[in-house]
């Protein structure tokens, strides 16, 4: 099993050298040394972003996966027009509003796929940051919506409290928020599109 | 455990039981329909599917407590075009052999044919491939459908 | 195909509709089982036993008894229609009831004492002469009984659907006169139809529980209810010599809402047909290797086993392991421990002295488990020194003996009540958690209803076991084997269960399951030696549909097909040769060549791979020969099992639709096993527990099946588990033909396989 990378000294230290109050918007130039610390920022996010309990929903592929290992998800279930499943077989005819240990069976209310569009499985870090910003992949969010939505959103927050034996997402959607904020203020930078 | 109201097969019931009971044992045991089976515990052989607001569900998958007003059809209660042209369907050509999947597979194939009503063979494996048949009836899983559909459409 | 008692489709609907209002479909069910929500069948009329077979009640309702329970096989309709087709009544109108305490219900597979039970495919084989006998006999009874109330000849009588009539069309339904008929003599020998008058056996006839299977209404063994019962759920040793040492939080647990008593179940000792087979670890020393939770309702006592701080002690088994277990198989194979099962000419001399040629193949394949949907439960009284059982059980007799030792009662004082079994392959033929149930019930003063979970289902299953190969050959110059030498190892099933059924020979004794299928095959090798290595492990073992042949047929047809490959003999040819002094086997290898289009060149995006077995009955009761071709194609970058042609001879199809049936659902069977099954073994146990990693095949896995039954006028040949074998093998030979690639392990590697 792997181990789960820590989130939050490192986010804690990063966090600090960002100036607070720094504004910075998306496409302004900065200095080399800023952008690398932004760089870093999103590092530290991509330790949830690219954990398992969010890449499991966020598969480029129409099937997602399950468990720590990532396998194809059983019974074999597909993102259908919504994605919440292919008639007959729909994400609620097993997932429900809260995850039912005794079933083994996670859930909540909005428990569904992400669209291809956020298909993060098999991709770079770096393409990910550049498909997070990209509103006509994103769900047409700004800014201020995506950090909004990774904060606050309820599907989002299931990934730390997943139930089961499944491993949280490291830190939590508190740091994960803050983390993305602060990265956002720091110009959003982006690392290369390679594998890490 | 507490005092739960529960509507089921078009009637309301009033059961005592722990709110963390799956609905699957409060049907068999509590309530003695046991024409919705156990199979697994955890969602992966879908003998236990019944329909909860007319939507296929897994009935091991639910405690009780999160039904709250949802209404529950169960086998033993599945009424409708769908239903008629299923089960005879499964009675024309002999699906069964140990029967014991059976009830959730002619409750998924209900819920198919209100989606779809001419499934594609690939439908049909998206939307049957969680109910499990340890004696591999699905040859004549997949032609009943198929006949199903084709009576619904005459 | 057109089918027999079907009834309209108008009816039908007409039917279901009501069937939610009504009080169901009754007359379809096991009568024995008790639902609160059903009616019984009616007690109130009067009925007459015309033979052990049929009973037939005043009102002319003819009720015909099952002795072999229905596992899906088919029996409930197979055996009644045989009944009634000699019997000469309405089909549709037949009621079946479960019947049990009689020597003319018992059989017997192999040299043992007839006993009541289902399996080896032996049901339809072993009692059609006997139930024709007994329908026939009935039948001359009730014209008779009409003859003699008439006051005319025999002779100016017949029978039709169930009326007696005579020539100047005076009709006496058999309801009248049963009361006289039922006093007259049996005849030994009566009058069998002749072929042309059958009107049921040999045609497809309809299954009589698809209706009550359809809407719910079948009882399983998991279904039963009755008056007072109590539920539980229980919890064993993971080590399968494994022991409860102490209960930790047993005062809380028994404080649980609905939570009647804490039993410790004694470990039982399941070689129910042959005590002293069973492996010692497993049995030694007496000690209780689980703990029970009783309750109301059943989910309250599996929280409450779930909950339970239970201290177990593994035993000596707990070094157990797969790495172990293999280790063992491939010093077996290796090793000078074998004994010889058959040895024809000079294979050993040949083999040396043609060393530079040997052609070589290891095989190795794992222990697997039943896994039927419904997992073991029984349900279980214990008053006073008798025990009455209702349940999913497949032996009656096994049961009863089993029970009967554990509790120290006669085996009269047992009686078992068999419902529908939610499929066994096997399984609940070993009745250990009928003892379970019987135990809690004994604790608790009640009856109780002990349900496994599918985690204790599947982890204290009885495997089918393991079994390795190593396979020699060298060819002569036209490619064809000259000298072959097969050593099959594993865990002895009969050195497990039955060593009476053991070979026993100067040199060792050996296990013709281990070797079925190559030992007794028809294959011309002028040279040939067999030997068998047992590999005894502390692993609860038995039976499993098609038995040792799903392993021997893997090693022998795989490795046929490496030497035809490389021969360069076509496969079917190659086969064809080597078959010729068989014309049976012929038949149905050139059937499915044929229907395959074999000879014709496939697509280039088509692989094919083409198998033989003939699958022989236990004692050699009966032979059914049975041919299979698969076809793969590339989907993505795996490969894809699309079809399947199997042509069989399995004598007189009784039932032709539930033929088909046990083709399209032992090919499914069979993929299960060759793309899924594995069970492996770590501290002494078992490391899987549900479908996440033990899958079975599903809907989307199932290729077309395409049957091909071939006319013969042998009786009745055992079929429930003749097609299972040859199908790994030809998907194998398939996947080298289309990618080189031996596969010489089960299940096969999902990298090669859609899934």
């Amino acid at each position: 099993m792997m181990r789960a990378p820590t989130l939050a000294l490192a986010a804690t230290a990063l966090l600090a050298t960002v100036s607070a109050g720094a504004q910075r918007m998306l496409g302004q130039t900065q200095t080399s040394d800023a952008n690398a610390k932004s760089i870093a920022l999103f590092r530290e996010a991509g330790k949830v972003l690219q954990s398992p309990r969010c890449l499991n929903c966020h598969p480029g592929a129409d099937r997602p996966t399950q468990t720590d290992r990532m396998e194809p998800h059983r019974p074999w279930v597909v993102r259908g027009i919504d994605g919440s499943g292919a008639p007959g077989l729909h994400c609620g005819a097993c997932h429900h509003a809260a995850n039912f240990d005794a079933a083994r069976v996670p859930g909540n209310p909005g428990w569904r796929l992400a669209p291809a569009s956020m298909g993060w499985q098999g991709r770079s870090l770096g393409a990910i940051c550049v498909q997070i910003k990209d509103p006509a992949r994103n769900g047409g969010r700004d800014m201020t919506a995506l950090l909004h939505h990774v904060a606050q959103d309820s599907l989002v927050g299931w990934a730390w409290r997943p139930g089961g034996a499944r491993t949280p997402a490291p830190g939590s959607q508190a740091t994960f928020g803050a983390l993305m904020r602060a990265w956002a203020e720091s110009g959003a930078g982006c690392p290369p599109d390679k594998p890490e | 455990m507490g005092l739960i109201n529960i509507k089921i097969n078009g009637s309301s019931r009033s059961i005592d039981v722990d709110g963390d009971t799956p609905l699957l044992w409060v049907l068999r045991d509590n309530l003695g329909l046991t024409g919705t089976k156990f199979g697994c515990g955890i969602a992966l052989c879908g003998a236990c599917t019944v329909f909860v607001d007319d939507r296929p569900l897994r009935a091991c998958s639910l405690p009780i407590s999160a039904l709250g007003e949802s209404e529950v059809t169960t086998i033993e209660g599945v009424t409708g075009r769908e239903a008629v042209a299923v089960q005879s369907a499964w009675v024309a050509r002999d699906v069964p052999q140990c029967g014991y999947c059976q009830s959730g597979q002619v409750m998924s194939a209900i819920a198919l044919l209100k989606e779809i009503r001419k499934p594609t063979d690939r439908d049909i494996d998206l939307a049957l491939n969680g109910n499990l048949c340890r004696c591999a009836t699905y040859v004549r899983i997949r032609a009943a459908i198929h006949d199903a559909a084709r009576a619904l459409e005459g | 195909m057109k089918v027999i008692g079907r009834v309209p489709e108008s009816a039908l609907s007409r039917r279901l509709v009501l069937a939610g209002t009504a009080a169901g479909v009754a007359s379809l069910l096991v009568p024995v089982t008790l639902v609160s929500s059903d009616a019984r069948p009616s007690q109130e009329q009067t009925t007459y036993d015309i033979t052990d077979w049929i009973t037939i009640a005043a009102t002319g309702e003819v009720t015909l008894g099952l002795s072999q329970p229905e596992v899906g096989q088919g029996s409930y309709t197979v055996l009644p229609q045989i009944l009634a087709d000699e019997l000469d009544v309405e089909w549709q109108r037949v009621k079946v009831r479960f019947v049990t305490g009689k020597e003319a219900y018992k059989i017997a597979f192999k040299n043992e004492a007839p006993a009541q039970k289902e399996g080896a495919s032996m049901s339809t084989t072993a009692l059609y002469e006997r139930l024709r006998t007994a329908g026939a006999a009935a039948r001359e009874a009730l014209t008779r009984a009409a003859a003699e109330k008439w006051g005319i000849a025999v002779a100016q009588c017949r029978t039709e659907k169930g009326f007696v009539i005579n020539a100047v069309g005076d009709r006496l339904s058999y309801g009248e006169i049963a009361p006289a008929a039922a006093n007259l003599p049996l005849s030994a020998r009566p009058r069998l139809k002749d072929p042309n008058q059958l009107a049921l056996i040999g045609k497809p006839t309809a299954r009589l529980d698809s209706q009550a299977k359809s809407i719910g209404r079948a009882v399983f063994g998991i279904d039963v209810s009755v008056p007072g019962m109590l539920n539980a759920a229980i919890r064993m040793a993971p080590c399968f010599t494994g022991a409860v040492v102490e209960i930790r939080n047993e005062a809380e647990i028994l404080k649980r809402p609905g939570v009647h008593a804490l039993v410790r179940i004694a470990a039982v000792d399941v070689a129910n047909e042959e005590a002293g087979s069973q492996h010692p670890a497993l049995t030694r020393p007496p000690r209780d290797n689980a703990v029970c939770v009783v309750a109301d309702h059943f989910w309250q006592a599996k929280r409450a086993v779930e909950a339970l701080d239970v201290v177990f002690d593994p035993g000596t088994g707990r070094d157990l392991s797969s790495a172990k277990i293999d280790a063992l198989l491939q010093a077996a194979l290796d090793g000078d421990a074998a004994v010889p099962v058959i040895e024809i000419g000079a294979p050993r001399q040949i083999l040396r002295d043609k060393a530079a040629s040997v052609i070589e193949r290891r095989f190795v394949l794992p222990h697997i488990a039943h896994a039927p949907l419904e997992p073991v439960n029984a349900t279980a009284s214990y008053r006073d020194g008798a025990i009455e059982v209702w349940g999913s059980i497949q032996s009656v007799d096994a049961c009863r003996e089993a029970v009967a030792t554990a509790v120290g009662c006669a085996t009269d004082a047992v009686s078992v009540n068999v419902t529908f079994l939610g499929g066994s392959f096997g399984r609940k033929i070993v009745p250990d958690y009928v003892v379970q149930a019987v135990q809690a019930s004994k604790a608790v003063g009640r009856p109780v209803k002990l349900i496994r979970t599918r985690e204790e289902d599947t982890q204290h299953d009885v495997f089918r076991p393991n079994a390795g190969a190593r396979i020699r050959a060298v060819l002569d110059e036209a490619g064809y084997p000259l000298a072959v030498h097969a050593r099959v190892a594993g865990q002895s099933l009969f050195g497990a269960t039955r060593k009476s059924w053991l070979d026993r020979t100067p040199e060792g004794s050996w296990d013709e399951s281990m070797v079925d299928g190559i030992y007794n095959q028809s294959y011309r090798l002028p040279n040939f030696l067999v030997e068998t290595v047992d590999t005894p492990l502390p692993i609860p073992v038995y039976f499993m549909r098609s038995v040792g042949s799903t392993a021997a047929v893997f090693f022998w047809e795989s490795f046929i097909s490496e030497l035809a490959s490389r021969a360069r003999i076509d496969q079917y040819v190659y086969r064809r040769n080597l078959l010729t002094a068989d014309p049976l086997a012929l038949r149905v290898l050139d059937a499915v060549a044929q229907a395959s289009n074999w000879m014709t060149p496939s697509e280039p995006d088509l692989f094919r791979g083409i198998a033989y077995n003939c699958y022989i009955g236990r004692g050699g009761r009966f032979k059914t020969y049975v041919a299979e071709v698969v076809e793969l194609a590339p989907v993505d970058d795996k490969l894809k099992v699309n079809r399947v042609f199997c042509a069989v001879d399995p004598g007189l199809a009784v039932n032709p639709n539930t033929l088909a049936a046990q083709i399209e659902g032992g090919i499914g069977f069979a993929m299960t096993t060759a793309l899924h099954s594995r069970i492996t073994f770590s501290n002494g146990g078992a490391d899987q527990s549900n479908f996440f990693d033990y899958p079975l095949l599903s809907i989307d896995e199932m290729p077309e099946v395409v049957p091909i039954v071939l006319p013969s006028d042998r009786p009745p040949q055992g079929f429930g588990e003749v097609v299972l074998a040859p199908l790994a093998p030809a998907v194998a030979q398939a996947v080298l033909q289309a990618t080189g690639r031996r596969l010489d392990v089960m299940p096969f590697p999902d990298a090669v396989f859609r899934t």
